[in-house]
């Protein structure tokens, strides 16, 4: 397989290349998981079904990261007199050139045809798991619309698990222009204002769009669709609006999987969705029910909310109530030169804010954030802009630049303070910690060169039983190269990460580098990549985080850490006109049980 | 922690007699973490003396908004010819501690290019014990067009002493950049004896012919800086307010007259 993996690799060198990962930049430098998050999933239905850049309606302009809310508004505009057929249309626009090769995957310039089936199956091997008793894991999305009607179901299993329908979500859907804009049966996801009590997990926070990512712009309402096996609802919740108010109420009753204690208190839960243990699997109950009522006039959002949630086991944590109230208050005004938003939370006594806005002109973007989230706030179906997974006891400020000197140059960068006021897990004193970022991306004739700097700065404890807290520094450079050769593209990383504990004078180090080469013609797209990396495991392991395209071409992120090789070859193919074969082989040049496959059907009918 | 920092402060505070702690001198700086270049005021001639907008300028804070910590600033930039002279005072009062700054500065502009000098007077008091002081001697050169414009100060030229001690000098480098009609970036290191260089980014944003935005970050030690200022012919009112990893916001409020040149 390995020898199958170097042929493709030397056969792509000499074959027709595309693609220039512009979905790379809008995720966090560092982030260690491998799910999909919301974001990806929006991409990658985008990608699927690219948008009409002449019907598409604002808000679906605005699910396009890259664009800022002066593109959004010139493209807007330029409509009304003109229809944009190419993508030079969008260049006489004035919008900055790196932009618009960001969107040559999500926008097309002709009407979208309707999707009225999609089918979706997947199929992945992994060898490191090969040993247990159901090594396969299988995933399957069936998506079907008719009229106003829309229905899914979603399976999935994971290696290991015997249930061949571990995990399920299902929903039935009406949408329409009236009263009853909105209607969902099954699993679904709320999304309210900056997320503080209601947002999909996994959304990013920071990412190289330093002024644009960190909004959080969600649909408030929607099917779950995630293979994330935790933090759906399950139940009802609709949308009715007149004019422009709208009222969303909710309910769901849901099982989770938690880890109890001998007193049969909660003292976790489950994330991965790895169900070995079926005892452990849907063993609490959680109920929810609320509603949110919204004021939206296309570009200005204001709204308030009000959930009930109780779980039906105890926590063993005494600061976590078994039954909580919660209400929330936000804003996101977006019709003006300098868009706000913020929003304010009260759950369970506690109380969480976050407030933002942006200014400057086309050439020149600044966005301030500032958010205080009270310790021991439910953090549970939230995820606001924050420095940790778990957003409470933070309290931060964001100041994120994006500067366009030239056509085709573009330069973000952000800095982000932030302190954890209250002791937290492990950690006996308050801590604080600052992350700088800043990459400049630029093309030259048919060069693009991407170089990034983070510099990461916080106080930490290194073990569980230690008393003395310590500065730790994380220093990453990193340069992307891609290379057009008519249609042909290559792209070149080199990556160097420094982690130094001054007080210690401790070191490590590691370093990076992966060739990358894509090919689309037009029924196969192939993308193949191959990494060598060396980093220290002791004193302390450094990790190199590199997003690579899952089997769907989407990007995914992967944790290296040690010495090795690793390759990876993607290869979709279409059958017929709604059918696309996927598949992708993933493997560890020296060491064993790394071999990863997958392979996934799409049709769409 | 507030108070831990605060005790420690004036333990140290007999220490720091007379050293010059490149205190903010009005709200531009507090929201532009000192760099000069995005927003000149007649107080930036106490930082560098080849920067200045000949005016009146006072100044008042409570730093990191401890009440018994004030500081009061005030500065007077007058032009004559290609020269700007400029007079200038700095007050830190606290219950049993008190550090004054008179500042006389001059400089002068051929071309594209100025130079300027200052000369800095510290006086300090720790009440009930003693008074101390020392001459500061500071260096500026600026060159600038109709884009860009890039400076360069020594404060502490002449390595002045105190009580045996020699003070620090202090390098400051910033440079500024005009993207737009409304907008300009400023960038800078400023590197002080045994202490790592510091970066310092600021942007300037101008929403109104009478309203600016200035925000900044400053690298070693981390803060951010934001202000706003508010222009009414040729008055100018700027608040900011600029962070502390340990301490409260730094409120700044300033308010200038210019003086045409």
């Amino acid at each position: 397989m390995r020898l199958l993996t170097s042929i493709f690799v030397l056969l792509l060198l000499t074959a027709n290349l595309y693609g220039n990962d512009a979905e790379e930049k809008l995720f966090s430098v560092e982030e260690e998981t491998y799910h999909a998050n919301e974001l990806s999933e929006i991409l990658s239905q985008i990608k699927e079904n690219p948008i009409n850049i002449n019907t598409s309606t604002k808000t679906e302009l605005q699910k396009l990261p890259w664009l800022s809310e002066n593109d959004i508004i010139l493209i807007i505009q330029s409509r009304k007199n003109q229809v944009l057929s190419s993508w030079e249309d969008l260049d006489k626009l004035g919008i900055n050139a790196i932009t618009v090769n960001e969107l040559h995957d999500y926008i097309v310039f002709r009407k979208r045809p309707e999707l009225h089936l999609k089918q979706q199956t997947r199929v992945e091997f992994s060898e490191a798991k090969s040993k247990l008793r159901s090594s396969l894991k299988y995933y399957q999305k069936t998506l079907t619309e008719y009229g106003n009607f829309k229905a899914g179901v979603l399976t999935q299993k994971d290696e290991g698990e015997s249930d061949p329908i571990d995990f399920y979500s299902y929903y039935l859907q009406y949408r329409s222009n009236e009263i009853l804009q909105n209607c969902i049966l099954g699993k679904y996801r709320l999304a309210l204002g900056q997320g503080i009590l209601f947002a999909p997990k996994l959304g990013m926070s920071k990412s190289a769009e330093a002024t644009s990512v960190p909004v959080k712009k969600y649909s408030s309402l929607k099917p779950y669709t995630s293979s994330y096996e935790i933090w759906e609802l399950e139940g009802c919740s609709f949308e009715l609006t007149t004019r422009n108010w709208s009222i969303i109420p909710f309910l769901s009753r849901t099982k989770l999987n938690a880890n109890l204690d001998s007193l049969e208190q909660i003292t976790s839960f489950n994330e991965s969705g790895l169900n070995l243990d079926e005892a452990k699997k849907n063993n609490v109950q959680e109920t929810l029910f609320g509603s949110a009522v919204e004021y939206n006039n296309g570009n200005n959002q204001l709204g308030c909310s009000y959930s009930s949630l109780a779980f039906d086991h105890e926590f063993s944590n005494d600061k976590r109530n078994q039954k909580y109230q919660a209400v929330n208050l936000y804003c996101n005004l977006f019709n003006n030169s300098y868009p706000l938003f913020s929003e304010i939370a009260l759950a369970d006594e506690k109380v969480a804010g976050l407030a933002g806005v942006k200014f400057g002109d086309t050439r020149f973007r600044q966005m301030l954030l500032v958010r205080n989230y009270a310790k021991d706030f439910p953090s549970w179906h939230g995820n606001p802009f924050s420095a940790q997974s778990n957003f409470d006891n933070e309290t931060g400020l964001y100041y994120g630049v994006t500067i366009l000197p030239r056509k085709d140059t573009k330069i973000n960068c952000y800095f982000d303070l932030w302190s954890f006021p209250e002791t937290r897990y492990f950690e006996k004193m308050p801590t604080v910690g600052s992350d700088q970022f800043l990459q400049l991306e630029t093309r030259i004739s048919e060069n693009t060169f991407r170089f990034t700097i983070q510099n990461k700065q916080k106080e930490k404890y290194i073990t569980l039983d230690e008393a003395e807290i310590r500065d730790f520094e994380r220093l990453l450079l990193r340069l992307d190269w891609w290379q057009k050769l008519g249609v042909i593209t290559m792209k070149s990383r080199a990556e160097w990460i420094s982690e130094y504990l001054p007080e210690d004078k401790v070191h490590g180090k590691g370093v990076l580098f992966y060739e990358q080469a894509k090919l689309r013609s037009e029924k196969l797209q192939i993308i193949a990549q191959i990494t060598v990396y060396r980093s220290v495991l002791e004193p302390f392991k450094v990790k190199h985080y590199m997003y690579e395209n899952n089997v769907n071409g989407i990007m995914q992120n992967s944790v290296f850490s040690g010495d090795g090789v690793a390759s990876y070859l993607l290869l979709r193919y279409d059958l017929f006109n709604n059918v696309h074969l996927q598949a992708k082989i993933s493997d560890s040049w020296q060491k064993s049980n790394k071999m990863r496959l997958f392979f996934q059907l799409i049709s769409s009918w | 922690m507030k108070i831990l920092f605060l005790l420690v402060l004036l333990l140290l505070i007999s220490c720091l007699i007379a050293i010059d702690l490149n205190l903010p001198q009005s709200a531009v700086h507090n929201a532009a973490n000192n760099l000069n270049l995005i927003y000149p005021t007649a107080s930036s001639m106490s930082m560098n003396p080849a920067i200045c907008l000949p005016g009146l300028e006072t100044s008042s804070t409570y730093l990191f908004n401890m009440e018994e910590l004030s500081k009061y600033d005030l500065h007077l930039v007058i032009p004559l010819g290609n020269c700007c002279f400029h007079l200038g005072d700095s007050y830190l009062d606290h219950e049993f501690y008190s550090e004054n700054q008179a500042v006389l500065g001059i400089n002068y502009s051929s071309h594209n290019l100025t130079a300027g000098f200052n000369v800095r007077m510290l006086s300090s008091q720790v009440k009930g014990y003693k008074d101390t002081g020392s001459t500061i001697f500071d260096g500026g050169l600026k060159w600038s067009n109709s884009n860009v414009s890039s400076a360069l100060a020594v404060r502490n030229i002449t390595q002045s002493e105190y009580e045996g001690s020699i003070l620090p000098i202090v390098y400051l480098w910033e440079s500024c950049y005009q993207i737009t009609k409304c907008s300009r970036i400023s960038f800078g290191l400023e590197k002080e004896n045994d202490f790592d260089f510091s970066f310092k980014f600021a942007g300037r944003y101008d929403i109104l012919r009478q309203l600016s935005l200035i925000s900044s970050y400053q690298f070693e030690p981390n803060r951010i800086g934001m202000g706003a200022v508010f222009n009414l012919y040729k008055f100018n009112l700027v608040y900011s307010v600029r962070t502390h990893q340990y301490l409260d916001l730094t409120h700044y409020i300033s308010l200038s007259y210019e003086i045409t040149h």
